[in-house]
């Protein structure tokens, strides 16, 4: 979890992680800092998000996106 | 036949008594009958191109299907390195197939809008088919997402007939997601009051902003679109602004007929809209202009171009030698402008929806990164984030912004564009010809610009309304548990539009004189 | 509930009707402050509802009703008459209007002009709406939409004109509301009083050259349409041609010859009325625009020449010594006597 939020930090430090629970839907977060974002991911956790799950759903919250990430190394 | 006609209007009468008195699991043969009936009237020639992609996708879908269900019985046999070929095998398998199915489709759609008006003789008899950028899209969404293994793919080839010919939105879209509309479009449905009513006055709403807006702003967009002497300077900006007031009404009125026809048959189609100049950024708007197109290209082009494994090597290669600042940007925007020019090219091939397309994807990359200046000016002075006169200068600039660009639509040339633009600053002639009474001269009378202001301010209050209720439900769903305020309100909507709209004879170009011999 | 709806549904169908039927009167032109003649067609319903009946009927486009007066026909002859013209009538529209026209009444006598005969296709939208809105509904008027419609025009536009007038929206006078239920006629029995004086040019203008010189086939279908019409009636049909003979409305000789020679197979009558020195036009006093058609006193003229023509030929009787028509028809020559006085007092 640490690593993610010091990706973030690093990608869009003006955003705040936890101001929300709808990153996606209230467009804080917006397509440019996903992909940023998830190729930070896939480097740092060793996965590849495939681009079926850049859902509003997996993104919208730092508890989604952790558990995205843990759903792609299991598999 | 167009949306807006009493053919249409006896069209959908019939649709809808026969729909509500079908029993529910046979209602979407009915949906599948109008589409094709409606097709049928609007572009019978094409027809069957549509049929070819229907069936194109159907049996290419399958295939895909058919071949991930065979590895997954193919791999209960196998172990360790042998599973990991006969999982490359089939995923090549599928994927070419899927670069086929894609072919087809895209290349239909390719042939018509590139090919075809620029062989010799010429795009005479040969119209573009009715709603082929849309369906072409819902086909090319479908296959992916069958190959993603997202969805199955559609038993029924009647059932895939209708999600990609239904009605409401070959002409104007939205771009659908076949996933998503084959949740609630087969399930049949009994008449409801909400439904119907609500539907209702989202078509009535939509006839009245075509109508009263759009239509009575054309002959001044006409006019001031030939460009030339006379029409720059202040004629520029003020064809910015009633070109937005124009496309305004008529994307927007027309999508709300497509959707309230769809939502009195009881088929939520997706929002395209959502206040759309009450953006304060480029990234803002395209959010809230044309949503289902950019999410379109979104979720098939950009993500998957800038996480494909090129890119990310990209992106590792540019790290590496060109440094971090540049190896997160240069793979990312790459793609952001590749995915801006394809949008551009859907939109057709000319060089000037091609512009269109790149200077709004280079617009958004500046405005990226201008906001680590924008949080130092916030974090300077406080006071400017969030408050009020701040965010309108916001809402004029963007305002002002996406204008410029979509001008590149009406002028229709690149290089006409830009000189139009330039006049802004050089042709002061026009500022004094424009306030000395310029704007009366194209074709709109002092009235009909007073009818579009108060249509327009009637727009806003109706936005507004929307916007604060608890509920985030629209004024119309609101109404239906009023019937007198509903009846009232599509009443008035269906006499504006019929006193005030633009439409018939006596908005001909050809001058109508009465009394004279 | 169901019952509340049901009943909001309903009046507001019912609403919208209304909504429409004002919106239309609203919008709809009066031919009051111009273009009077667009008012001409509905005028005879005036008669129909009085149950006045005519020994004449009048049919057809402006050479016919700028150049004969039921008044006068009346002070001299004693026949009534009406009337039914209107600007550029076509002579299918002509056909239909006489129908309706025979289903209220049996003239003795139909006289039709010519002139419209050499129109083989609808002209103008603008013509077509004076001609028809003034229709009541019949068969008889969706007949002759049917067969005017020009380009880009409707049938419903008819059945609803608020969808071709609406855009009179920024047009609205206080005339429009005024006269939104009722108007006070602008015709004598269906003549247009004209009183101005413009002398025809002495160096007359004729005709250009023809390039087909014969008469549309179809102008000829609807002339037996109308010969037959008249034949069951029991109505005598009578052909005339008024004096009025200029440039564009250029009456060709190889057009007359065809109308005689069609009058002569089937024994109708025919008068052309050019150039007829018994009448006694005065081109310098009795013409109004230069020619093209005749003021009052040219009028008059030719109705007194075809008054006696008519009560001469056809046994027309003398209606003054009825008690109850006089009185009725003594009322209008009065009405038109003022405004005859008045207007010319205006000039």
């Amino acid at each position: 979890m640490q690593k993610l939020i010091k990706i973030f930090n690093d990608i869009c430090p003006e955003i705040d992680l936890s101001s929300s629970e709808r990153l996606v839907d209230d467009g804080i977060l917006d397509s440019l800092d996903i992909v940023a974002l998830v190729t930070e991911i896939n480097e740092t956790f060793d996965v590849s998000v495939p681009p079926e799950e850049i859902t509003p759903e997996n993104f919208n919250s730092s508890a989604s996106i952790m558990a995205l990430i843990e759903r792609l190394r299991d598999n | 036949m167009s949306f807006i006609s009493i053919e249409f209007v006896a069209f959908f009468c019939l649709i809808l008594v026969a729909y509500y008195f079908t029993p529910p699991r046979r209602q979407w043969i009915v949906l599948l009958t109008a589409s094709y009936a409606f097709y049928l009237s609007a572009s019978p020639r094409y027809l069957i191109i549509l049929m070819i992609n229907t069936l194109s996708a159907f049996v290419f879908a399958k295939i895909i299907q058919r071949e991930r269900e065979a590895e997954k019985d193919r791999l209960t046999s196998f172990e360790g390195d042998e599973r990991k070929r006969v999982k490359a095998k089939s995923l090549k398998k599928r994927q070419r197939t899927l670069a086929l199915s894609l072919s087809v489709s895209l290349g239909t759609l390719a042939t018509f809008k590139f090919i075809f008006p620029i062989l010799p003789y010429g795009a005479t008899g040969i119209l573009f088919p009715v709603g082929i950028s849309f369906y072409t899209l819902g086909i090319v969404g479908y296959l992916v997402d069958v190959y993603r293994g997202r969805r199955e793919a559609e038993k029924n080839i009647f059932k895939l007939a209708l999600l990609t010919s239904y009605f409401p939105h070959v002409i104007q879209g939205p771009v659908l997601r076949y996933s998503e509309l084959s949740k609630s479009i087969f399930s049949g449905r009994r008449a409801e009051w909400d439904n119907i009513v609500s539907g209702l006055l989202r078509t009535l709403w939509g006839v009245f902003k075509k109508l009263v807006i759009a239509e009575t702003l054309s002959p001044a967009i006409t006019e001031l679109s030939k460009g030339g002497e006379g029409r720059g300077g202040a004629y520029v900006l003020f064809l910015l602004i009633s070109y937005a007031a124009q496309i305004y009404g008529d994307f927007t009125g027309g999508i709300d007929v497509a959707l309230g026809v769809s939502e009195m048959l009881g088929v939520a189609l997706p929002e395209n809209f959502d206040r759309p100049f009450s953006s304060t950024s480029l990234g803002e708007y395209w959010n809230r202009w044309h949503i289902t197109l950019g999410k379109w290209f979104t979720d098939y082009v950009f993500y998957p171009l800038s996480l494909c494994r090129s890119i990310q090597g990209l992106t590792r290669l540019c790290r590496k030698h060109l440094g971090a600042s540049i190896g997160k940007r240069l793979p990312v925007y790459t793609a952001t402008l590749v995915t801006w020019f394809l949008t551009g090219l859907w939109h057709g091939a000319r060089p000037h929806f091609i512009a269109w397309g790149l200077v709004n994807g280079a617009m958004m990359l500046i405005s990226q990164e201008l906001r680590p200046l924008y949080k130092r000016l916030y974090s300077k002075y406080p006071r400017f984030d969030g408050s009020l006169a701040w965010t309108f200068v916001r809402r004029v600039r963007t305002f002002l912004l996406i204008g410029a660009v979509r001008l590149f639509d009406v002028y229709g040339s690149v290089g006409l564009t830009f000189t139009m633009l330039a006049s802004l600053f050089y042709d002061f002639e026009s500022y004094q010809s424009f306030l000395g009474g310029g704007a009366f001269e194209l074709g709109v009378s002092i009235y009909e610009y007073l009818l579009v202001g108060v249509a327009i301010a009637a727009v806003c209050l109706v936005s507004h309304l929307n916007s604060r209720s608890e509920k985030k439900a629209p004024l119309r769903k609101r109404l239906v548990s009023r019937p007198t305020a509903a009846c009232i309100c599509a009443l008035l909507l269906l006499s504006v539009s019929l006193l005030f709209g633009a439409y018939g004879i006596g908005y001909d170009a050809s001058d109508f004189i009465y009394g004279q011999f | 509930m169901i019952k509340k709806r049901v009943i909001s549904v309903l009046s507001c169908a019912l609403a919208l009707v209304a909504a429409v039927y004002l919106l239309t009167l609203l919008t709809m032109p009066k031919y009051i402050s111009s273009s009077r003649e667009g008012n001409l067609i509905s005028e005879y319903y005036g008669e129909v509802d009085k149950d006045i009946a005519h020994q004449v009927l009048f049919v057809g486009d402006c050479e016919v009703y700028e150049s004969f007066v039921p008044a006068n026909l009346w002070e001299e002859q004693g026949i009534t008459s009406y009337v039914r013209g209107s600007p550029q009538q076509l002579i299918w529209q002509s056909y239909y209007l006489l129908r309706e026209m025979l289903e209220y009444e049996t003239p003795d006598v139909v006289v039709l002009g010519v002139f419209s005969m050499k129109y083989g296709e609808g002209q103008s939208e603008v013509y077509n709406r004076m001609t028809i809105d003034g229709m009541r509904w019949s068969d008889e008027k969706w007949g002759a939409v049917r067969s005017s419609l020009t380009e880009g025009e409707s049938t419903l536009s008819y059945a609803i004109p608020l969808l071709r007038f609406h855009s009179r929206w920024q047009e609205l006078t206080l005339e429009d509301v005024r006269y939104m239920w009722r108007r006070e006629s602008v015709s004598h029995n269906g003549y247009l009083m004209q009183m101005g004086v413009l002398p025809r040019p002495s160096e007359r203008v004729e005709g250009s050259q023809l390039i087909d010189t014969s008469l549309p086939d179809i102008c000829f279908e609807y002339l037996d349409k109308i010969r037959e019409l008249c034949a069951e009636s029991g109505v005598t049909l009578v052909l005339v041609k008024a004096p009025t003979n200029n440039w564009r409305y250029w009456w060709y000789d190889e057009w007359d010859e065809q109308i005689s020679e069609y009058c002569e197979s089937y024994g109708l009558d025919y008068y052309n009325l050019i150039d007829n020195c018994e009448i006694g036009i005065d081109w310098e006093r009795d013409t109004y625009d230069g020619g093209v058609h005749l003021n009052v006193w040219g009028a008059e003229k030719t109705t007194s020449y075809l008054g006696r023509l008519l009560a001469e030929k056809y046994c027309l009787a003398d209606l003054r010594g009825d008690a109850q028509t006089s009185r009725i028809w003594q009322e209008k020559l009065e009405k038109y006597k003022e405004e005859k006085e008045r207007a010319g007092q205006n000039e």
